[in-house]
């Protein structure tokens, strides 16, 4: 009889027959070789295993009554005298009887007693010392009619009340099919190599507007030992992804490591009701700040790996993203494509015309109404967003009529971003050949040379099936971590991952706004936004805040609930995921720029102009002097009504006059734009400025 | 085809009346090639133009207009006044314009409008304080400008004339050219260009 050794060599090892307290025999024993898979960071534990445990101990979890309640999740979390867990679990989890199982209680929302059920819950795990590993990440389809499931990476170890048994939690979400609506789960039990108790499993928190509820119960479970060839390929992936995680600290750090800002922590989920907060982050110089997870039940025990909903973000993070590899490998032209020709459906004279840059840019031109948002909230949409199929999410994509040329008017539609991912798919296809798939392209060539980790490189589907097609609009997963690296891809990066260029980087530019001559097209509604390449942008100015000494413009993505990834030119991002409507993330934007500011006060051009008239001859001549009170040599313009003249060369202290005859005796008010340009520093600074003249008149 | 040749003339006249007073700077045009430099006295602000007349030659002209090109001689403002001799907000300028021009053998008059001119800083002013004027079109172009040396139009301006008093002297100078339908009258013609200081 042997136990386990240390973890390095630890695998499936002789069963010990321990203590048994309610717990199912295995159905098969399978000796694995001794792993010698590489440590997850942090391992091995250094508790003692004396946990003060009175909440799930083993007599509570061998119970067959229904817990009447759910517990603190804290019952769920790692312990601090957690010890090293005496057993490893390698094999497939079934929950048993969860259709007819669980207690609910509603938060907000209805649900039909079908739906208050887990979908059915088998899991292949594997486990690399301390830690628990699913072999499927992201979203698994269940066949159940109201459930997918994605089981994410939790936690064994050993307490001495367990009886030898090693003990287990799991964090886990449920997502409504044909939905992006996530709700988050733990799950908890005590296994040997071949017996596994009772499951205890609850839901208490989740990112979903409009459907919220406590979910829970315990239930008797099966452990099949074995099955999974590639267990140390698991474990050894799993140590890299901790060990590629950014540098992660709570929140509260940034104002310990950055003192003289004098930042106020209070504006990092100002604006959102605190039960409404799913979690949120800060990125600044490589460091992922991070806020806790609250739940009904307190904080979530794995807010690291808990599953956010993507929601609309995923117009920016796959529709604009993918569209900016596409135009790495092929070119920007490719955003010039034209979606009747990609997409066999759209063969309309509705889409005459209108290319993937109109759709990713919500400018098709194909619209019910032109009203903000009216559309995204009308029947059309409700049809789109309804519709499991392929085809009935083509016809309600392709259901809006022909109203304007393309690119002429923002009218948003997430059936639109649907649209141009079919299109880039097939744009894709086209080069690639027909096993290339755009989602696959996204993950394998952008997601994951960004170190992005396996729960969010699965997107929903149509069709309830991993064959479908990708969603594109919505549809996607996160975690802090996953959208940390994301915001730095795009922004500090500069769409460079693996040490490779991976996104266009012109075109990056201008969907982040750094392209004056490319700024997508301006929303329509009471604020108005960029929206370029499925990229909000929000300007601001010192009447915002008058610590913004220079205008900036910050990108965002923008998600249905109250979910926002703001990537601000200063090279930091926050995002924030919650679920009550609210949108507050402005008061970040301060705090942030007393960190570094958000746009460097460029050298101006100081010069002194003056704009007067005077009689001459009859008539009125219109002057412009200007004073070269800049320190290098400026050129020139001056336009205005009457004609334009330039000087090339003015020197610093020298002036330039020019006088423009107007051949009026009556000369009606107007302005003179007085553009200058001069290399300060190295750098060409521009400025021009626009100066108001009165009437003159010369009788 | 026998050359065509407009002959300019440059004289000095006083200024007209205007608002602001009259300074009159008074010189005989001399049609000899006799260099005679203005006596400038001391204290004065005063106008020169450099000797000889302008012939204007065929340059540039196209199927729809026929141009000749030359140049205006170099026209001189000189300010010797002291500094409390200057009034202030006062500001001189030099306008021109220019008559008819008259054929030698009854040919119609080729009007002023058909001569226009692109004025140009000969001396570069230190201060950048005096302006050449803008361009003038003849009446063959288009545009608000294309109204020839009809009116009084400026060839060189100052902001202010106190304050480039001290630099003394700048010379302007004219790039002139006449354009004319293709079926204009063969022969010679003249005209005479005034040019003006006022202040």
């Amino acid at each position: 009889m042997r136990r386990s050794l240390s973890l390095f060599l630890c695998g499936a090892l002789a069963a010990a027959s321990l203590t048994a307290l309610g717990t199912a025999p295995a159905s098969a024993t399978a000796a694995a070789p001794a792993s010698t898979a590489t440590a997850v960071p942090g391992d091995p534990l250094a508790g003692s295993g004396a946990v003060d445990r009175s909440v799930l101990t083993g007599a509570q979890l061998a119970s067959t009554a229904a817990p009447a309640t759910t517990v603190a999740n804290d019952a769920f979390a790692l312990p601090a005298a957690a010890a090293t867990p005496r057993e490893t679990f390698e094999g497939t989890l079934t929950l048993n009887g969860v259709a007819t199982s669980g207690s609910f209680t509603a938060v907000k929302g209805t649900s039909t007693p079908a739906r208050k059920h887990l979908p059915p819950f088998s899991v292949q795990l594997v486990q690399n010392g301390s830690h628990l590993v699913p072999v499927a990440r992201g979203v698994q389809y269940t066949g159940s009619p109201y459930w997918n499931l994605a089981v994410g990476a939790g936690r064994a170890w050993s307490e001495n009340g367990d009886g030898g048994q090693t003990r287990a939690a799991l964090p886990f979400a449920l997502i409504e099919r044909n939905a992006n609506c996530t709700h988050n789960g733990v799950l908890t039990f005590l296994f040997t190599n071949t017996t596994v108790s009772n499951v205890r499993y609850q839901i208490t928190s989740e990112t979903c507007q409009y459907s919220q509820f406590d979910l829970w119960g315990q239930v008797s479970a099966s452990y099949t030992p074995g099955g999974i060839a590639e267990a140390e390929d698991i474990r050894n992936a799993y140590a890299a992804e901790v060990a590629d995680r950014l540098p992660t600290k709570p929140i509260s750090a940034l104002a310990t490591d950055h003192p003289g800002a004098g930042i106020d922590l209070s504006a990092f989920g100002r604006g959102i009701t605190p039960s409404a907060l799913s979690t949120l982050g800060f990125l600044y110089e490589g460091v992922n700040y991070v806020g806790d997870c609250p739940t009904r039940q307190g904080a979530y025990p794995f807010c690291g790996q808990m599953l956010l909903p993507s929601y609309s973000t995923a117009k920016s993070a796959f529709g604009g993203v993918a569209l900016l590899r596409l135009a790495q490998k092929y070119g920007p032209e490719v955003a010039g494509e034209l979606v009747q020709d990609h997409v066999a459906e759209a063969s309309g004279s509705a889409w005459d015309g209108v290319t993937i840059d109109h759709t990713l840019d919500m400018a098709t031109g194909n619209y019910s109404s032109a009203a903000y948002q009216v559309d995204e909230g009308g029947p059309k949409m409700s049809a789109f967003l309804g519709g499991e199929t392929y085809a009935d999410k083509m016809t309600a994509a392709l259901s809006f009529p022909h109203q304007a040329a393309p690119g002429s008017i923002w009218t948003y539609h997430t059936s639109d971003t649907f649209l141009a991912t079919r299109a880039m798919d097939d744009v894709l296809k086209d080069r690639d050949g027909a096993d290339s798939e755009i989602f696959a392209m996204l993950r394998d060539e952008v997601l994951k040379p960004a170190k992005v980790g396996p729960d969010s490189l699965t997107t929903l589907r149509t069709d309830n099936d991993p064959a479908g097609a990708p969603w594109g609009g919505y549809g996607m997963f996160w975690t802090q971590d996953d959208i940390a690296k994301v915001a730095k891809l795009l922004t500090v990066d500069q769409g460079v991952a693996g040490g490779n260029q991976v996104l266009h980087p012109g075109l990056l530019d201008a969907t982040l706004q750094k392209d004056p001559a490319d700024r997508g097209v301006t929303t329509t509604g009471t604020i108005p936004f960029h929206y370029n390449n499925g990229f909000w942008a929000q300007d601001f100015t010192s009447a915002d805040n008058a610590a913004y000494t220079s205008p900036f413009t910050v990108p965002f993505m923008s998600g249905f609930g109250g979910i926002t990834v703001a990537l601000m030119p200063n090279g930091s991002s926050y995002y924030v995921f919650s679920d009550n409507n609210e949108f507050g993330w402005r008061p970040v934007i301060a705090e942030s720029n007393k960190l570094e500011p958000m746009a460097a006060d460029e050298p101006t051009l100081a010069l002194d102009v003056t704009v007067a008239s005077r009689c001459a001859a009859g008539k009125s001549q219109l002057t412009v002097n200007t004073l070269n009170t800049a320190e290098a040599p400026v050129a020139l313009t001056y336009e205005s009504d009457f004609g334009t003249k330039s000087f090339a060369n003015v020197q610093p202290g020298k002036k330039a006059f020019h006088a423009f005859t107007t051949r009026l005796a009556q000369m009606p008010a107007g302005n003179v734009t007085v553009t200058a340009s001069a290399v300060i520093d190295g750098e060409t600074v521009t400025s021009t400025e626009v100066i108001d003249y009165a009437a003159r008149s010369c009788r | 085809m026998a050359p065509h040749r407009g002959r300019v003339r440059g004289s000095l006249h006083d200024g007209r009346g205007c608002w602001c007073g009259i300074r009159r700077h008074r010189e005989d045009g001399v049609d000899v090639n006799v260099d005679i430099a203005p006596i400038v006295a001391p204290g004065e602000l005063a106008l020169s133009v450099a000797p000889g007349d302008v012939t204007l030659l065929e340059d540039g002209s196209t199927a729809e207009f026929r141009q000749f090109t030359g140049d205006l001689p170099t026209v001189s403002v000189t300010d010797t006044r002291g500094e409390d001799e200057v009034p202030a907000g006062a500001f001189w300028y030099v306008v021109g314009t220019s008559s008819d021009f008259v054929g030698d053998a009854g040919q119609p008059a080729i009007s002023a409008g058909h001569l226009g001119w692109t004025p140009k800083l000969v001396s570069e002013s230190e201060s950048g304080l005096v302006a050449e004027g803008d361009p003038v079109d003849t009446v063959m172009d288009g545009g608000a400008d294309a109204v020839g040396l009809v009116d009084q139009e400026f060839l060189v301006s100052t902001v202010d004339s106190g304050a480039v008093r001290e630099e003394g002297s700048w010379s302007a100078g004219a790039d002139l050219f006449i354009r004319t339908p293709t079926d204009v009258a063969p022969g010679s013609y003249s005209a005479t260009l005034t040019l003006s200081l006022f202040e």
